[in-house]
C-alpha cells in the first residue's frame, strides 16, 4: 500500500467502506486467539465471553470451588474468573477492535471531531482543513494497518498479562502456603519453649534451680511467642494477597492445602535464552507496535525495522536507510513534509528500535538469572531434603538417647527439637523459592517477564535455638 | 662393695614381716620390707601350681602360662589392641595384653628365676614396669629411664629372679595416661616359697581401675583428668563382674590392686569383717593388723584381705564412694530431684511423644526402664544400669560385685540367687506386728 496514487485511492476506499460496514465490534477472534494462547502456554482456560460481560453464574461457579480446599488450579481458576485487572484486560481488546473499526470508517466531519491514533501526537492529526475528507478516505487502508498492529499488540499485551496474573497467583499461593507452614512450625516452637519455661518453673519451685536460670527460660520463651505473631502476620499478608489477585474480599472464607509439594526433579534448560526470545509477548508487542510506527512513517523495510538481538545480547541495527515513501510526498504536496518532521519520524522509530533492542537484553538477562536461580533453589531443597532434615531428625533421635541415658538434660533436649524446627522452617523457605524461581521459569518460557523476581526474599521470621539453660 | 641387697639391710627397718626373714638370719640388724620366707639369693625349682601353690582366681581374667626351659619360668606378654566388653551392652577398642583386658594374672612363685618376653603389637612403642617387684634396675620397664621403648613389631625380653611373695602388679610405663587409660595392667602375684600363714582356699585377684566412655563412643578417651565414668573390677562394671563364689567355712582371701588414674576405692564386703593381711610393700605382722570392713585400696598400691566364710549369703562388695557404682552417668544435667513435672509432661506428649520424665525421684528407676525397653538408649552404652536380682531391680552398677558363700557347692561356677531362711528375710511388716510393736506409719 505503499504506493498510493489517486486512481488506486479511491478503489481501495471503495473496498474499505464495504469491509467497514460488517466489521463487528466484538473482539471474539481476538479473545479466542488470546485464550489459545494462553492455553497453550500455561494450561490454563480463560472462561469470559467475548461479549466481555463477566460469567453469568461467575458467582455460584466461584462459591463452589470455595467450598472445596483451594488447590493452585482452583486458585488461578478464580482469579481468571474474577480478577478485576483481568476485566481491564480484555477491556482493551475491545478498544483495539473498536479502534480497528473505527479506522475503516470515513470520517465523518458532522460527528466526529478527531480521529483516534493510538500512539498519540501521530503527523496524521493534521490540520487538513478542507481536505479531510479526502484525506480520510485516502488513509483509511493506512489507518487501518496501524490499528491491525495496534490490535496486534494489544493481544500480546493482554495475553503476556493473563500469564502474569497466573504466574503471581501461583506464587502468592505457595506463599500463602509456606506462611501457613512456618505459623504451625511457630507453634510447634511455641510449644518447645512452654515446656522449657514449665521445666525451669518445676525445678525453680522444687527448690532445684536459681531464678537466674528460671528467668532466662521464661523470657526465651516470651521471646519465642512474640516471634510467633510475626509468623500470623505474614500469613495475613499472604492471605490477602492471594484475596486482591482472586478478588475476593475480606471475609470470604477459604482454606488451601496446607502442604507445598515437595519436587521431586529439575530440569535443565540450557536453551532458556532463546526460548524466552521467542516467546516473549513482550517482544511480539513491541514489534506490533514498530510495525504500526513503520506503517504511521511508511517505512516499506519491515526486515529493516526490527532489530534482532542474537541470544549473547549483542544488537544488529540496520543501518539501511528506510523507505518512506516519496510517491505520497510528491502527491500531497500540500502538506507540510517538511525536514524536521522527516527527523522527529525517524528519531521516534530509533527510540522504538532501542527500547526493542533492550527489552531483548532484558530478557536473555532476566531469563538466564531466572533459570540459575531456580538451578540454587533445586540444590538448596534437595540439601535440605537429603540431609538437612534427616540429619536434624537424626540429631533429635540422638539427643533424646543421651537425654534418655542422663547425659544431658531437658532444656538440651529442647534445644534440639527448637533446632529441628528452625530447619523444618527454612526447609519451607526453600521450598517457597523453589516454587517461586519455578513459576518465574514458567511464567518467562510461556513469554512474560515475572512482575516479581523471584529471588526477591521478604522478611523471614524463624524459630532461634536459644541457648541452653541448666546443667550444675 | 656394697651390694643392693646390702643398702636394703642397711636402710630398712624393723618393718613387717620380720619374724619371717630366714634370709636376714646372718644380719639382725636391717631387714628388707618386702615379704620372703626363703634366702632370695638361693636357688629354687621353679614352684608348680597346686604343689607349691593353690592357684589364684581372676574373676572375668585368667592366668597367665608359662614354660619351665632349664630352670626358667618363660612368661610371653603381647601388647595389642583388644576389643573388650565391658558388661553386656558396653564394649570398646581398648589396649591389652594376650587378648585380654587388663592383661593375664602372673603367677609366681617366691625365688623363681623370671623369664618375660614381651612383643609390642600396638602402633605405639611401649614398656612392662613390674609395679613393687624387686627387680634389677635395667628390668624395671620405665621407658627411657630403665630402657628404651619397645617398638611396634619388637620383642623385649625381661629377666630377673622373684626375690620376695605378695600382692603386685604389671603396667605400661610409656605415655601412661594413654596406655593404661587404654587398659595396659595387670596383677602378679608372688606365692611365699615356704608359707608360715596357712594358705587360702579361695584365693581371688582383682585389679581396679576407671575409665572414660561416652555413651554412643566406642574408645575410652585418655585425655580425660577426673571425669571418669566407668569404674571396673578387672576390667568388668556390674552387672558385667562376675561372683566371687566360696564355700562355707573356706579361708578367703582377696587381693586387690588399683591402677585407676585418679581415684583410692574404699571397697566394702557386705556380711564379714577382715583383716588387711598385705600391701604391695609386704606382709603386715599379725599384731599390725586390725580388722575392717573397707578396704582403702590407694592408687598405684595394693592391699590383701583375708578372712573365714563362716556366713552364707549373697554378699555385696563393692567400692563405698557412690559415684563408682554408677555405670557412665552424667553429670550436666539440671537437679530434677523433687521437681513436679506434670505440666511439663502434658507439652510433650505432642512435641516428642518418646520422652519421659527422669529423675524427679532420683536415678534409682532408670535401669528398670532401660530393661523393659521404655527408652531408646544411645548405641553401646549401659547408662546407670544394674541387674535384676532375686527379690527387686539392683540399682548399682561400677564397682559392684557380688560374694557368694554357700553351705554346699557342686563347683565354684555361680550357684545362683541366695535362697535366705523365711525367718532371716526381710518382708513387709504385718499389722499384728505393727501394732504389738506399737508403730504407727
Ligand atoms: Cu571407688
Amino acid at each position: 500500500m505503499a504506493d498510493l496514487n489517486l486512481k488506486s485511492l479511491f478503489v481501495v476506499t471503495v473496498g474499505i467502506l464495504a469491509l467497514s460496514g460488517c466489521s463487528s465490534l466484538q473482539p471474539t477472534a481476538e479473545l479466542s486467539e488470546v485464550s489459545m494462547l494462553v492455553h497453550e502456554r500455561t494450561g490454563e482456560t480463560i472462561v469470559w465471553d467475548p461479549t466481555l460481560s463477566p460469567p453469568k453464574d461467575i458467582n455460584t461457579e466461584i462459591q463452589s470451588i470455595l467450598s472445596k480446599t483451594l488447590t493452585m488450579k482452583s486458585a488461578v481458576r478464580i482469579a481468571l474468573l474474577n480478577n478485576s485487572g483481568l476485566r481491564a484486560a480484555y477491556a482493551e481488546l475491545g478498544i483495539g477492535r473498536a479502534d480497528l473499526v473505527q479506522a475503516g470508517l470515513v470520517h465523518n466531519p458532522l460527528f466526529e471531531a478527531a480521529v483516534k491514533f493510538p500512539q498519540g501526537d501521530h503527523q496524521l492529526n493534521l490540520d487538513l482543513g478542507i481536505t479531510l475528507e479526502l484525506l480520510d478516505i485516502l488513509f483509511v487502508p493506512l489507518k487501518r494497518e496501524i490499528a491491525d498492529s495496534e490490535l496486534n499488540a494489544k493481544k500480546a499485551e493482554v495475553a503476556g498479562f493473563v500469564i502474569g496474573l497466573i504466574a503471581d497467583v501461583r506464587d502468592a499461593f505457595v506463599s500463602l502456603q509456606a506462611a501457613q507452614q512456618i505459623e504451625n512450625l511457630f507453634e510447634q516452637a511455641v510449644t518447645a519453649t512452654a515446656a522449657s519455661s514449665a521445666s525451669a518453673m518445676a525445678l525453680y519451685e522444687a527448690g532445684n534451680i536459681n531464678q537466674l536460670t528460671f528467668d532466662t527460660e521464661r523470657y526465651f520463651h516470651e521471646e519465642t511467642q512474640l516471634a510467633r505473631r510475626e509468623g500470623n502476620i505474614r500469613t495475613l499478608e499472604a492471605r490477602e494477597q492471594l484475596n486482591t489477585l482472586l478478588g475476593l474480599n475480606q471475609a470470604t472464607q477459604w482454606t488451601l492445602s496446607l502442604r507445598l509439594p515437595s519436587p521431586s526433579r529439575f530440569e535443565a534448560n540450557d536453551d532458556i535464552e532463546r526460548l524466552a526470545l521467542d516467546a516473549s509477548l513482550e517482544l511480539t508487542a513491541a514489534r506490533a507496535k514498530l510495525l504500526a510506527l513503520g506503517a504511521t512513517h511508511r517505512i516499506k523495510n519491515t526486515t529493516a525495522l526490527i532489530p534482532v538481538v542474537e541470544a549473547g545480547g549483542v544488537a544488529e541495527r540496520n543501518e539501511r536507510e528506510w523507505e518512506a515513501g516519496p510517491s505520497f510526498a510528491v502527491a500531497l504536496p500540500i502538506l507540510d513534509w517538511g525536514t524536521a518532521r522527516r527527523a522527529k519520524s525517524r528519531a521516534e522509530i530509533v527510540r522504538a528500535q532501542e527500547n526493542y533492542i533492550g527489552l531483548q537484553i532484558k530478557i536473555v538477562a532476566v531469563a538466564k538469572i531466572a533459570h540459575a536461580r531456580l538451578e540454587k533453589e533445586w540444590h538448596k531443597v534437595s540439601f535440605y531434603q537429603k540431609t538437612a532434615l534427616p540429619l536434624q531428625f537424626r540429631i533429635l533421635d540422638q539427643t533424646l538417647q543421651q537425654y534418655n541415658a542422663m547425659q544431658i538434660g531437658i532444656f538440651e533436649l529442647l534445644s534440639a527439637k527448637r533446632k529441628q524446627i528452625a530447619a523444618g522452617q527454612a526447609y519451607i523457605y526453600a521450598l517457597r523459592d523453589f516454587w517461586m524461581a519455578q513459576h518465574a521459569v514458567d511464567e518467562i518460557r510461556a513469554g512474560r517477564l515475572p512482575s516479581v523476581q523471584p529471588f526477591e526474599t521478604f522478611g523471614s521470621p524463624m524459630v532461634s535455638a536459644g541457648t541452653v539453660q541448666g546443667g550444675h | 662393695m656394697v651390694t643392693r641387697r646390702d643398702m636394703f639391710r642397711l636402710t630398712g627397718g624393723a618393718m613387717a614381716g620380720s619374724a619371717l626373714l630366714a634370709a636376714s638370719a646372718n644380719n639382725a640388724t636391717a631387714d628388707p620390707a618386702y615379704a620372703q620366707t626363703v634366702d632370695p639369693d638361693g636357688v629354687y625349682t621353679p614352684g608348680e601350681p597346686n604343689r607349691d601353690y593353690t592357684p589364684v582366681t581372676t574373676p572375668n581374667g585368667t592366668t597367665l602360662p608359662f614354660r619351665i626351659i632349664d630352670g626358667v619360668k618363660v612368661f610371653h606378654l603381647v601388647a595389642e589392641p583388644v576389643q573388650h566388653q565391658f558388661a553386656p551392652g558396653l564394649q570398646a577398642r581398648c589396649w591389652g595384653y594376650n587378648g585380654h583386658v587388663h592383661g593375664p594374672t602372673i603367677e609366681v612363685v617366691e625365688g623363681d628365676r623370671v623369664r618375660i618376653y614381651v612383643t609390642n603389637r600396638l602402633e605405639a612403642p611401649t614398656t612392662v614396669h613390674w609395679h613393687g617387684v624387686i627387680v634389677p634396675s635395667g628390668m624395671d620397664g620405665v621407658g627411657g629411664l630403665s630402657q628404651r621403648a619397645i617398638h611396634k613389631g619388637e620383642t623385649f625380653k625381661y629377666e630377673f629372679s622373684v626375690r620376695q611373695y605378695g600382692t603386685l602388679m604389671y603396667h605400661s610405663h610409656h605415655d601412661e595416661m594413654t596406655q593404661m587409660g587404654m587398659g595396659l595392667m595387670g596383677m602378679i602375684v608372688a606365692h611365699p616359697r615356704a608359707p608360715k600363714t596357712s594358705i587360702p582356699d579361695r584365693d581371688f585377684v582383682i585389679m581396679l581401675s576407671e575409665w572414660a566412655i561416652e555413651p554412643g563412643t566406642f574408645r575410652p578417651d585418655t585425655n580425660v583428668m577426673s571425669d571418669f565414668n566407668i569404674l571396673t573390677m578387672n576390667a568388668r562394671c556390674y552387672p558385667g563382674t562376675a561372683p566371687l563364689v566360696a564355700q562355707k567355712g573356706q579361708r578367703v582371701r582377696i587381693r586387690f590392686g588399683n591402677l585407676s588414674a585418679m581415684d583410692h576405692h574404699p571397697i566394702h564386703l557386705h556380711g564379714y569383717a577382715f583383716q588387711i593381711t598385705e600391701t604391695d610393700g609386704g606382709s603386715i605382722p599379725k599384731a599390725a593388723q586390725w580388722p575392717e570392713t573397707t578396704v582403702l585400696v590407694p592408687v598405684g598400691s595394693t592391699r590383701t584381705i583375708d578372712f573365714l566364710a563362716d556366713n552364707p549369703g549373697d554378699w555385696a562388695m563393692h567400692c563405698h564412694m557412690t559415684h563408682h557404682i554408677m555405670n557412665q552417668m552424667g553429670h550436666n544435667i539440671p537437679n530434677m530431684v523433687g521437681a513436679n513435672f506434670s505440666a511439663v509432661d502434658e507439652k510433650m506428649t505432642g512435641l516428642l511423644p518418646a520422652y519421659m520424665t527422669m529423675g524427679t525421684d532420683g536415678m534409682g528407676d532408670m535401669g528398670k526402664h532401660v530393661e523393659m525397653g521404655h527408652m531408646a538408649m544411645p548405641i553401646n552404652s549401659i547408662p546407670m544400669v544394674g541387674a535384676n536380682g532375686p527379690h527387686d531391680y539392683i540399682t548399682m552398677g561400677g564397682m559392684f560385685t557380688i560374694l557368694k558363700v554357700r553351705e554346699n557347692l557342686q563347683g565354684y561356677e555361680d550357684p545362683g540367687w541366695y535362697q535366705a531362711p523365711a525367718e532371716t528375710q526381710a518382708k513387709p511388716a504385718s499389722t499384728d506386728e505393727l501394732i504389738r510393736d506399737g508403730i504407727e506409719t
